[in-house]
Protein backbone atom coordinates (compact mmCIF):
# COMPACT_ATOMS: atom_id res chain seq x y z
CA UNK A 1 0.00 0.00 0.00
CA UNK A 2 1.35 3.40 -0.90
CA UNK A 3 3.07 5.25 1.93
CA UNK A 4 2.23 8.85 1.31
CA UNK A 5 3.43 10.46 4.57
CA UNK A 6 5.07 13.66 3.47
CA UNK A 7 8.34 14.20 5.37
CA UNK A 8 9.51 17.74 6.02
CA UNK A 9 12.13 18.17 8.74
CA UNK A 10 12.60 21.86 7.96
CA UNK A 11 9.30 22.74 9.70
CA UNK A 12 11.11 22.21 12.99
CA UNK A 13 13.42 25.10 12.15
CA UNK A 14 10.78 27.51 10.88
CA UNK A 15 9.34 30.41 12.79
CA UNK A 16 7.41 30.09 15.09
CA UNK A 17 7.82 26.34 15.55
CA UNK A 18 11.52 26.45 16.48
CA UNK A 19 10.75 29.07 19.11
CA UNK A 20 8.01 26.89 20.56
CA UNK A 21 10.29 23.86 20.79
CA UNK A 22 13.08 25.86 22.45
CA UNK A 23 10.60 27.37 24.91
CA UNK A 24 9.29 23.89 25.67
CA UNK A 25 12.82 22.66 26.30
CA UNK A 26 13.49 25.53 28.71
CA UNK A 27 10.27 24.86 30.61
CA UNK A 28 10.98 21.12 30.84
CA UNK A 29 14.47 21.71 32.24
CA UNK A 30 13.26 24.33 34.74
CA UNK A 31 10.39 22.08 35.80
CA UNK A 32 12.63 19.04 36.30
CA UNK A 33 15.13 21.11 38.31
CA UNK A 34 12.48 22.59 40.62
CA UNK A 35 10.79 19.21 41.04
CA UNK A 36 14.12 17.63 41.98
CA UNK A 37 14.97 20.30 44.57
CA UNK A 38 11.61 19.70 46.27
CA UNK A 39 11.79 15.92 45.88
CA UNK A 40 15.34 15.61 47.19
CA UNK A 41 14.75 17.88 50.19
CA UNK A 42 11.47 16.36 51.30
CA UNK A 43 12.53 12.86 50.34
CA UNK A 44 15.65 13.12 52.48
CA UNK A 45 13.69 14.37 55.49
CA UNK A 46 11.10 11.61 55.18
CA UNK A 47 13.75 8.97 54.46
CA UNK A 48 15.68 9.87 57.60
CA UNK A 49 12.43 10.02 59.58
CA UNK A 50 11.61 6.47 58.55
CA UNK A 51 14.80 5.24 60.27
CA UNK A 52 14.31 7.04 63.58
CA UNK A 53 13.63 5.15 66.79
CA UNK A 54 10.21 6.78 67.42
CA UNK A 55 7.62 4.43 65.92
CA UNK A 56 4.96 7.10 65.37
CA UNK A 57 7.39 9.14 63.32
CA UNK A 58 8.28 6.04 61.34
CA UNK A 59 4.59 5.29 60.78
CA UNK A 60 3.94 8.80 59.50
CA UNK A 61 6.88 8.54 57.17
CA UNK A 62 5.66 5.18 55.92
CA UNK A 63 2.18 6.58 55.29
CA UNK A 64 3.66 9.51 53.36
CA UNK A 65 5.61 7.12 51.16
CA UNK A 66 2.75 4.69 50.57
CA UNK A 67 0.19 7.33 49.64
CA UNK A 68 2.42 9.38 47.40
CA UNK A 69 4.19 6.67 45.50
CA UNK A 70 1.16 4.45 44.86
CA UNK A 71 -1.17 7.04 43.35
CA UNK A 72 -0.35 7.67 39.68
CA UNK A 73 1.30 11.07 39.25
CA UNK A 74 -1.26 12.17 36.69
CA UNK A 75 -4.00 11.72 39.30
CA UNK A 76 -1.93 13.54 41.94
CA UNK A 77 -1.37 16.54 39.68
CA UNK A 78 -5.11 16.80 38.97
CA UNK A 79 -5.85 16.74 42.70
CA UNK A 80 -3.38 19.56 43.34
CA UNK A 81 -4.68 21.59 40.39
CA UNK A 82 -8.45 21.21 40.74
CA UNK A 83 -9.21 19.92 44.22
CA UNK A 84 -6.72 21.47 46.65
CA UNK A 85 -7.47 25.10 45.71
CA UNK A 86 -11.15 24.41 46.41
CA UNK A 87 -10.30 23.15 49.89
CA UNK A 88 -8.22 26.18 50.82
CA UNK A 89 -9.77 29.24 52.50
CA UNK A 90 -11.53 31.20 49.70
CA UNK A 91 -9.06 34.10 49.57
CA UNK A 92 -6.03 31.82 49.42
CA UNK A 93 -7.81 29.57 46.94
CA UNK A 94 -8.55 32.45 44.58
CA UNK A 95 -4.96 33.64 44.88
CA UNK A 96 -3.65 30.23 43.88
CA UNK A 97 -6.16 29.90 41.05
CA UNK A 98 -5.84 33.38 39.57
CA UNK A 99 -3.17 35.67 40.91
CA UNK A 100 -0.21 33.37 41.49
CA UNK A 101 2.13 33.86 38.53
CA UNK A 102 2.77 30.61 36.65
CA UNK A 103 0.20 28.86 38.80
CA UNK A 104 0.19 25.71 36.69
CA UNK A 105 4.00 25.47 36.72
CA UNK A 106 4.23 25.63 40.52
CA UNK A 107 1.28 23.26 40.89
CA UNK A 108 3.17 20.81 38.69
CA UNK A 109 6.35 21.25 40.75
CA UNK A 110 4.42 20.37 43.91
CA UNK A 111 2.10 17.73 42.43
CA UNK A 112 4.85 15.81 40.62
CA UNK A 113 7.70 16.68 43.00
CA UNK A 114 5.91 15.07 45.94
CA UNK A 115 5.48 11.86 43.94
CA UNK A 116 9.23 11.74 43.29
CA UNK A 117 9.97 12.66 46.91
CA UNK A 118 8.23 9.51 48.13
CA UNK A 119 10.49 7.44 45.91
CA UNK A 120 13.58 9.36 47.03
CA UNK A 121 12.56 8.74 50.65
CA UNK A 122 12.62 5.01 50.02
CA UNK A 123 16.07 5.17 48.44
CA UNK A 124 17.40 7.21 51.37
CA UNK A 125 15.87 4.79 53.86
CA UNK A 126 17.41 1.83 52.06
CA UNK A 127 20.77 3.57 51.97
CA UNK A 128 20.69 4.26 55.70
CA UNK A 129 19.50 0.77 56.62
CA UNK A 130 22.21 -0.83 54.49
CA UNK A 131 24.89 0.48 56.81
CA UNK A 132 26.08 -2.37 59.08
CA UNK A 133 24.81 -2.11 62.67
CA UNK A 134 28.35 -2.56 63.90
CA UNK A 135 29.35 0.68 62.24
CA UNK A 136 26.39 2.52 63.78
CA UNK A 137 27.16 1.14 67.25
CA UNK A 138 30.82 2.05 66.82
CA UNK A 139 29.92 5.63 66.00
CA UNK A 140 27.72 5.87 69.08
CA UNK A 141 30.40 4.23 71.21
CA UNK A 142 32.86 6.97 70.33
CA UNK A 143 30.57 9.43 72.09
CA UNK A 144 28.58 10.84 69.21
CA UNK A 145 24.92 11.58 69.88
CA UNK A 146 22.32 9.99 67.63
CA UNK A 147 21.99 13.20 65.62
CA UNK A 148 25.75 13.52 65.28
CA UNK A 149 26.09 9.93 64.18
CA UNK A 150 23.56 10.64 61.44
CA UNK A 151 25.31 13.79 60.40
CA UNK A 152 28.90 12.62 60.47
CA UNK A 153 28.73 8.89 59.81
CA UNK A 154 25.44 7.45 58.58
CA UNK A 155 24.22 10.02 56.08
CA UNK A 156 27.53 10.64 54.29
CA UNK A 157 27.91 6.91 53.77
CA UNK A 158 24.26 6.37 52.85
CA UNK A 159 24.18 9.13 50.25
CA UNK A 160 27.39 8.07 48.59
CA UNK A 161 26.03 4.57 48.29
CA UNK A 162 22.77 5.65 46.70
CA UNK A 163 24.17 8.07 44.10
CA UNK A 164 23.54 5.63 41.21
CA UNK A 165 19.96 5.02 42.26
CA UNK A 166 19.37 8.74 42.78
CA UNK A 167 20.66 9.38 39.27
CA UNK A 168 18.08 6.95 38.03
CA UNK A 169 15.46 8.73 40.08
CA UNK A 170 16.43 12.09 38.65
CA UNK A 171 16.03 10.73 35.13
CA UNK A 172 12.59 9.47 36.11
CA UNK A 173 11.86 12.92 37.51
CA UNK A 174 12.89 14.45 34.17
CA UNK A 175 10.54 12.18 32.23
CA UNK A 176 7.65 12.54 34.70
CA UNK A 177 7.82 16.30 34.16
CA UNK A 178 6.00 15.73 30.86
CA UNK A 179 2.84 14.96 32.83
CA UNK A 180 2.65 18.69 33.57
CA UNK A 181 1.19 19.17 30.11
CA UNK A 182 -2.10 17.83 31.44
CA UNK A 183 -2.61 21.00 33.49
CA UNK A 184 -1.48 23.34 30.75
CA UNK A 185 2.26 23.72 31.37
CA UNK A 186 3.71 24.19 27.89
CA UNK A 187 6.74 21.99 28.34
CA UNK A 188 8.53 20.09 25.58
CA UNK A 189 5.95 17.38 24.95
CA UNK A 190 3.09 19.90 24.90
CA UNK A 191 4.97 22.09 22.42
CA UNK A 192 5.74 19.18 20.14
CA UNK A 193 2.03 18.29 20.11
CA UNK A 194 1.25 21.89 19.23
CA UNK A 195 3.73 21.78 16.33
CA UNK A 196 2.00 18.60 15.16
CA UNK A 197 -1.37 20.33 15.26
CA UNK A 198 -0.26 23.33 13.20
CA UNK A 199 1.93 21.54 10.65
CA UNK A 200 0.50 18.01 10.41
CA UNK A 201 4.15 16.81 10.59
CA UNK A 202 3.66 14.85 13.77
CA UNK A 203 6.46 12.36 13.33
CA UNK A 204 9.09 15.09 12.92
CA UNK A 205 7.70 17.01 15.91
CA UNK A 206 7.71 14.00 18.21
CA UNK A 207 11.18 13.04 17.04
CA UNK A 208 12.37 16.47 18.19
CA UNK A 209 10.89 15.85 21.63
CA UNK A 210 12.40 12.35 21.75
CA UNK A 211 15.85 13.65 20.90
CA UNK A 212 15.56 16.36 23.55
CA UNK A 213 14.79 13.83 26.31
CA UNK A 214 17.45 11.41 25.08
CA UNK A 215 20.22 13.99 24.75
CA UNK A 216 19.64 15.63 28.11
CA UNK A 217 19.23 12.30 29.87
CA UNK A 218 22.57 11.26 28.41
CA UNK A 219 24.19 14.51 29.57
CA UNK A 220 22.90 13.99 33.11
CA UNK A 221 23.96 10.35 33.17
CA UNK A 222 27.49 11.16 32.06
CA UNK A 223 27.66 14.03 34.54
CA UNK A 224 26.64 11.87 37.45
CA UNK A 225 29.08 9.12 36.45
CA UNK A 226 31.88 11.56 37.16
CA UNK A 227 30.24 12.59 40.44
CA UNK A 228 29.86 8.93 41.42
CA UNK A 229 33.52 8.23 40.82
CA UNK A 230 34.60 11.27 42.77
CA UNK A 231 32.42 10.33 45.73
CA UNK A 232 33.04 6.60 45.82
CA UNK A 233 34.07 5.24 49.16
CA UNK A 234 37.30 3.42 48.64
CA UNK A 235 37.89 -0.07 50.01
CA UNK B 1 -19.49 -17.75 -50.46
CA UNK B 2 -15.97 -17.72 -51.75
CA UNK B 3 -13.01 -17.56 -49.40
CA UNK B 4 -12.29 -14.06 -50.57
CA UNK B 5 -15.52 -12.87 -48.94
CA UNK B 6 -15.42 -15.13 -45.88
CA UNK B 7 -11.94 -14.19 -44.68
CA UNK B 8 -12.53 -10.44 -44.34
CA UNK B 9 -15.99 -11.13 -42.87
CA UNK B 10 -14.46 -13.49 -40.31
CA UNK B 11 -11.77 -10.95 -39.46
CA UNK B 12 -14.40 -8.24 -39.03
CA UNK B 13 -16.50 -10.58 -36.86
CA UNK B 14 -13.49 -11.37 -34.65
CA UNK B 15 -12.70 -7.67 -34.34
CA UNK B 16 -16.25 -6.88 -33.28
CA UNK B 17 -16.16 -9.62 -30.64
CA UNK B 18 -12.78 -8.44 -29.36
CA UNK B 19 -13.91 -4.85 -29.08
CA UNK B 20 -17.13 -5.87 -27.35
CA UNK B 21 -15.18 -7.93 -24.85
CA UNK B 22 -12.97 -5.03 -23.73
CA UNK B 23 -15.51 -3.42 -21.38
CA UNK B 24 -16.26 -6.79 -19.79
CA UNK B 25 -12.65 -7.47 -18.87
CA UNK B 26 -11.73 -3.86 -17.98
CA UNK B 27 -14.48 -3.29 -15.43
CA UNK B 28 -13.32 -6.22 -13.33
CA UNK B 29 -9.60 -5.32 -13.41
CA UNK B 30 -9.55 -1.52 -13.38
CA UNK B 31 -9.33 -0.93 -9.63
CA UNK B 32 -6.34 1.00 -8.36
CA UNK B 33 -5.05 2.29 -5.05
CA UNK B 34 -7.33 1.93 -2.05
CA UNK B 35 -10.14 0.30 -4.02
CA UNK B 36 -7.73 -2.40 -5.21
CA UNK B 37 -6.46 -2.88 -1.67
CA UNK B 38 -10.01 -3.20 -0.37
CA UNK B 39 -11.00 -5.71 -3.01
CA UNK B 40 -7.91 -7.77 -2.40
CA UNK B 41 -8.21 -7.85 1.39
CA UNK B 42 -12.01 -8.03 1.48
CA UNK B 43 -12.20 -5.37 4.18
CA UNK B 44 -12.16 -1.61 4.58
CA UNK B 45 -10.29 -0.14 7.56
CA UNK B 46 -12.04 2.80 9.20
CA UNK B 47 -10.22 5.04 11.67
CA UNK B 48 -12.15 6.77 14.41
CA UNK B 49 -11.80 8.48 17.76
CA UNK B 50 -13.15 6.94 20.93
CA UNK B 51 -14.08 10.24 22.54
CA UNK B 52 -15.26 12.47 19.69
CA UNK B 53 -18.94 12.74 20.57
CA UNK B 54 -21.20 13.04 18.63
CA UNK B 55 -19.06 12.37 15.55
CA UNK B 56 -17.38 9.11 16.64
CA UNK B 57 -17.40 7.75 20.17
CA UNK B 58 -17.83 4.60 22.21
CA UNK B 59 -21.36 4.22 23.54
CA UNK B 60 -22.35 2.60 26.81
CA UNK B 61 -21.89 -0.86 25.32
CA UNK B 62 -18.37 0.10 24.20
CA UNK B 63 -19.54 -0.03 20.60
CA UNK B 64 -18.36 2.63 18.15
CA UNK B 65 -21.15 4.95 17.09
CA UNK B 66 -21.78 8.52 15.98
CA UNK B 67 -22.68 10.88 13.14
CA UNK B 68 -19.51 10.29 11.13
CA UNK B 69 -19.84 6.56 11.68
CA UNK B 70 -23.40 6.64 10.29
CA UNK B 71 -22.20 8.66 7.29
CA UNK B 72 -19.41 6.16 6.74
CA UNK B 73 -21.87 3.25 6.85
CA UNK B 74 -23.38 4.69 3.67
CA UNK B 75 -19.94 5.31 2.19
CA UNK B 76 -19.01 1.69 2.85
CA UNK B 77 -22.10 0.57 0.89
CA UNK B 78 -20.92 2.67 -2.06
CA UNK B 79 -17.41 1.27 -1.77
CA UNK B 80 -18.76 -2.28 -1.68
CA UNK B 81 -20.67 -1.59 -4.89
CA UNK B 82 -17.59 -0.05 -6.49
CA UNK B 83 -15.38 -3.07 -5.80
CA UNK B 84 -18.16 -5.50 -6.57
CA UNK B 85 -18.13 -7.13 -3.15
CA UNK B 86 -21.34 -8.46 -1.58
CA UNK B 87 -20.28 -8.48 2.07
CA UNK B 88 -17.45 -6.07 2.60
CA UNK B 89 -16.01 -6.39 6.09
CA UNK B 90 -15.40 -3.25 8.10
CA UNK B 91 -12.50 -3.11 10.56
CA UNK B 92 -12.51 -0.23 13.01
CA UNK B 93 -9.21 1.15 14.27
CA UNK B 94 -9.02 3.60 17.16
CA UNK B 95 -6.98 6.73 16.72
CA UNK B 96 -6.47 10.10 18.36
CA UNK B 97 -6.27 13.60 16.96
CA UNK B 98 -2.48 13.30 16.77
CA UNK B 99 -2.34 9.86 15.15
CA UNK B 100 -5.24 9.94 12.70
CA UNK B 101 -3.31 11.67 9.90
CA UNK B 102 -0.17 9.47 10.02
CA UNK B 103 -2.40 6.38 10.17
CA UNK B 104 -4.18 7.36 6.95
CA UNK B 105 -0.98 8.50 5.25
CA UNK B 106 0.94 5.30 5.98
CA UNK B 107 -1.77 2.93 4.80
CA UNK B 108 -3.03 1.57 8.14
CA UNK B 109 -6.42 3.29 7.82
CA UNK B 110 -8.33 3.63 4.55
CA UNK B 111 -10.95 6.14 5.67
CA UNK B 112 -10.94 8.33 8.75
CA UNK B 113 -14.47 8.86 10.08
CA UNK B 114 -14.28 11.39 12.86
CA UNK B 115 -14.23 15.12 13.24
CA UNK B 116 -11.17 16.14 11.26
CA UNK B 117 -11.20 19.75 10.13
CA UNK B 118 -9.91 20.40 6.64
CA UNK B 119 -6.88 22.69 6.93
CA UNK B 120 -4.26 23.70 4.38
CA UNK B 121 -1.40 22.21 6.40
CA UNK B 122 -3.18 18.89 6.81
CA UNK B 123 -4.08 18.75 3.13
CA UNK B 124 -0.37 18.27 2.39
CA UNK B 125 -0.55 14.92 4.15
CA UNK B 126 -3.99 13.56 3.35
CA UNK B 127 -7.01 14.33 1.18
CA UNK B 128 -10.31 15.49 2.59
CA UNK B 129 -13.78 14.54 1.40
CA UNK B 130 -16.58 17.01 0.87
CA UNK B 131 -17.49 18.52 4.24
CA UNK B 132 -20.06 16.50 6.16
CA UNK B 133 -20.60 19.26 8.70
CA UNK B 134 -19.62 22.85 9.45
CA UNK B 135 -18.73 23.72 13.01
CA UNK B 136 -17.77 26.92 14.79
CA UNK B 137 -16.65 28.03 18.23
CA UNK B 138 -18.37 29.84 21.05
CA UNK B 139 -17.81 30.67 24.72
CA UNK B 140 -18.96 28.69 27.73
CA UNK B 141 -19.41 30.83 30.83
CA UNK B 142 -21.14 30.70 34.18
CA UNK B 143 -24.65 32.12 33.99
CA UNK B 144 -23.56 34.66 36.59
CA UNK B 145 -20.70 35.90 34.41
CA UNK B 146 -20.77 39.39 32.84
CA UNK B 147 -19.20 38.03 29.66
CA UNK B 148 -21.65 38.16 26.79
CA UNK B 149 -19.39 37.64 23.79
CA UNK B 150 -15.92 37.74 22.32
CA UNK B 151 -15.70 41.53 22.68
CA UNK B 152 -15.83 41.46 26.46
CA UNK B 153 -12.81 39.17 26.91
CA UNK B 154 -10.11 41.81 27.48
CA UNK B 155 -8.06 41.10 30.61
CA UNK B 156 -9.87 37.84 31.28
CA UNK B 157 -8.64 34.28 31.74
CA UNK B 158 -9.76 31.93 29.01
CA UNK B 159 -9.55 28.15 29.05
CA UNK B 160 -9.13 26.23 25.81
CA UNK B 161 -8.42 22.64 24.95
CA UNK B 162 -4.86 22.22 23.64
CA UNK B 163 -4.55 21.96 19.89
CA UNK B 164 -8.08 22.92 18.93
CA UNK B 165 -9.13 25.68 16.60
CA UNK B 166 -10.01 27.89 19.60
CA UNK B 167 -6.49 27.34 20.94
CA UNK B 168 -4.92 28.43 17.66
CA UNK B 169 -7.37 31.34 17.33
CA UNK B 170 -6.43 32.86 20.69
CA UNK B 171 -2.76 31.97 20.36
CA UNK B 172 -2.70 33.83 17.05
CA UNK B 173 -4.38 36.88 18.56
CA UNK B 174 -1.93 36.82 21.48
CA UNK B 175 1.12 36.58 19.23
CA UNK B 176 -0.17 39.48 17.12
CA UNK B 177 -0.77 41.38 20.36
CA UNK B 178 -4.33 42.06 19.36
CA UNK B 179 -5.79 40.92 22.65
CA UNK B 180 -4.90 40.89 26.33
CA UNK B 181 -6.02 37.59 27.84
CA UNK B 182 -4.47 34.90 29.98
CA UNK B 183 -4.78 31.59 28.18
CA UNK B 184 -5.00 28.27 30.03
CA UNK B 185 -4.53 25.25 27.78
CA UNK B 186 -6.04 22.11 29.27
CA UNK B 187 -6.25 18.69 27.72
CA UNK B 188 -9.95 17.90 27.59
CA UNK B 189 -13.34 19.56 27.53
CA UNK B 190 -14.48 18.34 30.98
CA UNK B 191 -11.29 19.81 32.46
CA UNK B 192 -11.85 23.12 30.74
CA UNK B 193 -15.45 23.17 32.02
CA UNK B 194 -14.11 22.41 35.51
CA UNK B 195 -11.76 25.38 35.18
CA UNK B 196 -14.79 27.59 34.58
CA UNK B 197 -16.91 26.16 37.38
CA UNK B 198 -14.05 26.31 39.92
CA UNK B 199 -13.19 29.87 39.00
CA UNK B 200 -9.79 29.22 37.42
CA UNK B 201 -11.03 30.65 34.12
CA UNK B 202 -13.65 33.23 33.19
CA UNK B 203 -14.67 31.48 29.99
CA UNK B 204 -14.03 28.34 27.99
CA UNK B 205 -13.69 28.84 24.25
CA UNK B 206 -14.41 25.75 22.23
CA UNK B 207 -16.07 24.11 19.27
CA UNK B 208 -19.84 24.18 19.81
CA UNK B 209 -20.40 20.54 18.93
CA UNK B 210 -18.28 18.70 21.51
CA UNK B 211 -19.07 21.55 23.90
CA UNK B 212 -22.78 20.89 23.53
CA UNK B 213 -22.25 17.14 23.92
CA UNK B 214 -20.29 17.55 27.16
CA UNK B 215 -22.67 20.16 28.54
CA UNK B 216 -25.54 17.71 28.20
CA UNK B 217 -23.71 15.27 30.46
CA UNK B 218 -22.29 17.78 32.89
CA UNK B 219 -23.62 17.89 36.44
CA UNK B 220 -23.01 21.66 36.40
CA UNK B 221 -25.12 22.33 33.32
CA UNK B 222 -27.65 24.41 35.20
CA UNK B 223 -24.89 26.87 36.12
CA UNK B 224 -23.42 27.25 32.63
CA UNK B 225 -24.49 28.61 29.31
CA UNK B 226 -23.03 29.25 25.86
CA UNK B 227 -22.63 32.80 24.57
CA UNK B 228 -20.93 34.63 21.74
CA UNK B 229 -21.34 34.90 18.03
CA UNK B 230 -20.05 31.91 16.05
CA UNK B 231 -16.29 32.12 15.49
CA UNK B 232 -14.62 30.64 12.50
CA UNK B 233 -15.92 27.91 10.28
CA UNK B 234 -14.52 24.43 10.52
CA UNK B 235 -15.41 22.12 7.64
CA UNK B 236 -15.56 18.64 9.15
CA UNK B 237 -14.55 16.03 6.58
CA UNK B 238 -13.60 12.39 6.15
CA UNK B 239 -9.94 11.74 5.31
CA UNK B 240 -8.42 9.53 2.62
CA UNK B 241 -4.93 9.00 1.24
CA UNK B 242 -3.54 11.34 -1.38
CA UNK B 243 -3.22 10.46 -5.06
CA UNK B 244 -6.32 8.30 -4.98
CA UNK B 245 -8.98 10.08 -7.00
CA UNK B 246 -10.94 6.89 -7.65
CA UNK B 247 -11.50 6.15 -3.96
CA UNK B 248 -12.15 9.78 -3.08
CA UNK B 249 -14.71 9.95 -5.86
CA UNK B 250 -16.60 7.00 -4.41
CA UNK B 251 -16.58 8.70 -1.00
CA UNK B 252 -17.67 12.08 -2.36
CA UNK B 253 -20.29 10.41 -4.51
CA UNK B 254 -21.79 8.70 -1.47
CA UNK B 255 -21.84 11.99 0.44
CA UNK B 256 -23.40 13.82 -2.51
CA UNK B 257 -26.07 11.15 -2.77
CA UNK B 258 -26.88 11.56 0.91
CA UNK B 259 -27.19 15.31 0.45
CA UNK B 260 -29.39 14.85 -2.59
CA UNK B 261 -31.87 12.51 -0.93
CA UNK B 262 -31.83 14.36 2.41
CA UNK B 263 -30.26 11.48 4.35
CA UNK B 264 -27.35 13.66 5.52
CA UNK B 265 -29.72 16.25 6.99
CA UNK B 266 -31.70 13.51 8.75
CA UNK B 267 -28.48 12.25 10.34
CA UNK B 268 -27.56 15.80 11.35
CA UNK B 269 -30.91 16.24 13.08
CA UNK B 270 -30.48 12.89 14.79
CA UNK B 271 -27.01 13.57 16.21
CA UNK B 272 -26.83 17.35 16.58
CA UNK B 273 -30.47 18.09 17.39
CA UNK B 274 -30.20 16.87 21.01
CA UNK B 275 -27.23 19.22 21.48
CA UNK B 276 -29.37 22.15 20.41
CA UNK B 277 -27.39 22.60 17.20
CA UNK B 278 -29.33 23.07 14.04
CA UNK B 279 -27.80 24.32 10.83
CA UNK B 280 -29.49 27.34 9.36
CA UNK B 281 -30.94 27.53 5.86
CA UNK B 282 -27.83 29.17 4.40
CA UNK B 283 -25.60 26.34 5.62
CA UNK B 284 -27.99 23.70 4.33
CA UNK B 285 -27.86 25.47 0.97
CA UNK B 286 -24.04 25.27 1.16
CA UNK B 287 -24.29 21.48 1.39
CA UNK B 288 -26.60 21.32 -1.59
CA UNK B 289 -24.24 23.58 -3.53
CA UNK B 290 -21.15 21.52 -2.69
CA UNK B 291 -22.70 18.20 -3.60
CA UNK B 292 -21.64 16.70 -6.90
CA UNK B 293 -24.71 16.47 -9.15
CA UNK B 294 -25.29 12.73 -9.36
CA UNK B 295 -27.20 12.57 -12.64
Amino acid sequence: MAHTYNWNWSVLFQHPYLGWLISGAEVSLALAACMWVLAFTLGSLVGVASTLPNRYVRALAAAYVEVLRNIPPIVQIFVWYFVVPQLLPPALGMYVKRDLPHSAFWTAVVGLGLFISARVAEHVRAGIEAIPRSLVQASLATGLSAAQSYRHVRLPIAYRNIVPVLTSEFLICFKVSAIALTIGVMEMTAQSRQVEFYTAHGIEAFTAATLFYLVFSAIFSVGTTFAERAMRIRG
Amino acid sequence: MSLRVIRPLAALFALVIAVAAIPLSASAQNLTGTLAKIKQSGEIVIGHRDDGAPYAFLNMDQKITGYSIDVCDQVVKAVAAAVGSKDLKVRYVSSTAATRIPLVANGTVDLDCGNATDTFARAHQVDFSLPIFFSDSKLLVLKSSPIKGYRSLGGKTIAVVQNTTSDSYFTGLLEAKKINVHLIRLTSIPEAMLAVTTGRADAFAGDVVPLGAQLLKSPDRSKLHIVGSPQGSNPICLMTRQNDSAFRLVVNGAISKMIGDGELFKLQDKWFGPLGIKLDAATRRAFIDEAIPME
